[in-house]
């Protein structure tokens, strides 16, 4: 592909430099590149979701690498894949009702089809579907009898697909519906904030005091569909040391009328007790719940939880990431330079680096993030409306699938599986068996899995499991 | 004292029919009672304050036992004690500075004030106090090269004083001083919401949302306070089922001019998160610092600490107990009448005493009080000033002596 190339550097180096600020930025450019990359993709003969999720890998792994703190470009780079694999089954699903109810007229196929039970094209299209969402008993349940004869009616498909020659009509249509889908979430990334403000007006009431810290252009935003509607309210705006965007929200947020209050991030404790909510940006929201959001946040969630005042997130869902956060205050966190807060030439005799061991006499630490644990925040308001953190998981489980977690593995899903299978001696996923007991559905469960254990093994240490994917014993 | 029988006699009956209504009226009546006694009081010759004491105690067995919840009762009958004792010390202390005077310019005495050092008159008043006040380090220190001298000074001040002839006068002394303590109790008493009410702007400031539960006389007149000074301010008043008095103190908030909204008992924890503070009155402080306030005030201050709200208690000093609260929902607690609660017309056939066993069908608790533990309490505002609920053991060491916690008759008036 070697159009994409240079678009792919430039916006590696771009972010490498952190040029690009913001993961609203961030996630619309990385979405707009990977359908650039979708676009320039040759399509294959065969396999050729797999092969266009190769290349999206391929460049996501990149992107990421550029700046693995910038988590949005991650969560995007899943999505495209989830994507692919979402369009792949739905597709292979209308080829197959097609082929059912082509088969009913025909009699060449009765014969093949008196094997298994006959299936309706409704129930492979909900078989389909249900492939590809989290799964629960009901799924498990429907699963059994469908497999068997989905796998054979998948591959006689294509097999009959191919002698007819639509192969190529399939596979324009594929890339097609990909760039389409792509551009549903571009539009998705760029809506997030008249979505998010249409639930100003459920939250906010008459005469509330609100608190916030920092300036989140979604709160913003929220603050003001608000205003719009009438409701009277005041805001108390913490600066948010050491970049003081607070100062500038509060001027934004006066342009509009709204009575504003500039504080300190130490006086939070102490306007606290006179607040009704507190509500906040995100920079990504983590599997389990859990907040990165700018510094000093984790000590407003501390003082809204001491006064009971509600704790409230707007993020947008490009934000939310399927990655649990292990030692994220040093693993999804950066150091900034430390001329934010001491100014080099009055220090430059602490900054002293000729003691004996090296190490200065002043240490000065600037991290960028916060983590926020989950207990603290009382809802989080996304496009999709307000849920709780313990909610996260179910959204995770709608956007990304468990396979894209371990993007390091620059590998097929089906090599990394048979690379996984020399560990454990799981069953293959190969559904001949027709009995299922218990413990084979469960490993069936677990058995995408095996592929991001492997993974998790050779990649780097902040990528991991959902957290109720826990493989047993 | 025959003349008195009839007036204890009186009040015991008020007492057990819980004539009387409230800690503010019975404390008043019982020290205005204990006055008459202490008045009635034939002064004997000698263990004057002894016996006056064993009198009192008498007398506060009586009152104690008519009303046993009403903490009041108790907390006077200990206070006139202590005032006894206090007077006692202090007339004794003041005979021996004018004996040491004396004494030293009397040759008589020398001989016998040679065995022990000179002690000056202050040194002795200063001991005299001393003794009345709760063990301290400094007191301890003080006590050690003094005590033996006092007591040999006390006997031979007695009997130089019964020598003298001054007893008769002593004695009528010691009558009047402590009658007018008695007296300076009462005042304390009546004062006491003047007292507390000053302290009120202190506390409230602008635009602040205060929530309270029924009606205490002490929150009352704080709130009227604050509101004379010009205070902004609104009440939340929580009805206080089943008595239903913060509808009276609602529309008495609101003749003042004060923004009041009248709430159920139950809704107190929705408007919680919208108060800056809760102001409640108390039947009886504990030794611990721990509340026996109306029913429905545990909750109130439940939910005031999960919303981090202050709960601040006001009440008069004649509310503090030098009892330690065991069980204070059982022992410290009265239930009155089911009626209160359910109307006995419509359900005397679930209160049907004729099962088997005899149990009723339907069980109706109807409790007076709650307890709240001092750890949900913010501030008590008392007439000395404010103080937290760790600090109530001061106050009660300097008003109760620790003797006089059971008060019970001792048989004979010999100090032992």
């Amino acid at each position: 592909m070697p159009d994409v190339q240079p678009l792919v550097r430039e916006f590696v180096l771009k972010l490498k430099r952190r040029k690009v600020e913001g993961s609203h930025a961030v996630a619309r450019q990385t979405a707009e590149l990977l359908r650039s990359v979708v676009s320039q993709h040759r399509m294959g003969s065969t396999n050729q979701a797999a092969a266009l999720a190769d290349a999206i890998r391929g460049v996501g792994e990149q992107l990421i690498a550029a700046n693995p703190i910038e988590l949005a470009v991650g969560n995007i780079v899943r999505r495209v894949l989830h994507i692919i694999k979402e369009e792949d089954i739905s597709s292979t699903a209308v080829g197959i009702e097609g082929l059912s109810v082509t088969a009913e007229s025909d009699d060449e196929y009765d014969s093949e089809n008196d094997d298994h039970p006959t299936l309706s094209a409704a129930v492979l299209a909900a078989h389909a579907r249900n492939a590809l969402r989290a799964p629960s008993l009901q799924t498990l349940l429907e699963d059994i009898p469908v497999s068997t004869a989905l796998s054979r009616s998948a591959s006689s498909a294509g097999d009959s697909d191919g002698k007819s020659g639509d192969k190529s009509s399939k596979s324009r249509k594929l890339k097609h519906d990909v760039i389409a889908a792509i551009g549903d979430l571009i539009d998705e990334i760029d809506t997030c904030y008249d979505q998010i403000s249409e639930q100003a007006v459920e939250h906010i009431h008459q005469n509330e005091v609100i608190l916030t810290l920092g300036r989140s252009r979604t709160v913003k935003e929220f603050l003001y569909a608000a205003k719009e509607k009438k409701r009277s309210f005041r805001v108390f705006v913490a600066e948010g040391a050491p970049r003081y965007q607070g100062h500038v929200l509060a001027k934004e947020l006066v342009e509009k009328g709204v009575q504003t209050t500039v504080i300190t991030d130490s006086a939070v404790f102490a306007m606290i007790s006179r607040v009704n909510m507190v509500i906040v940006g995100a920079h990504a929201i983590m599997a389990n719940g859990g907040v990165i959001a700018p510094v000093g946040m984790n000590m407003v969630a501390l003082a809204a939880q001491r006064h009971a005042v509600p704790f409230v997130v707007v993020a947008g869902s490009h934000k939310l990431c399927p990655l649990y956060p292990h030692n994220p205050e040093v693993l999804l966190n950066e150091l900034k330079s430390p001329s934010d807060l001491l100014d080099f030439g009055e220090f430059s005799n602490c900054m002293n680096f000729s003691t004996q061991d090296g190490t200065p006499l002043l240490n000065v630490v600037n991290p960028t993030f916060d983590y926020v644990p989950p207990k603290l925040v009382s809802l989080f308001i996304t496009d999709t409306g307000g849920h709780s953190p313990s909610y996260m998981y179910r959204l995770i489980a709608e956007y990304y699938s468990a396979d894209d977690l371990a993007l390091i593995l620059s590998i097929s899903p089906s090599s990394s599986r048979t690379k996984a299978a020399s560990p454990r001696p799981s069953p293959s996923p190969a559904p001949e068996k027709e009995e299922m007991s218990l413990t084979s559905f469960l490993r069936r469960l677990y058995s995408k899995n095996l592929s991001l254990h492997s993974g998790r093994l050779s990649s780097t240490c902040f990528l991991s499991l959902f957290p109720n994917f826990i493989l047993p014993n």
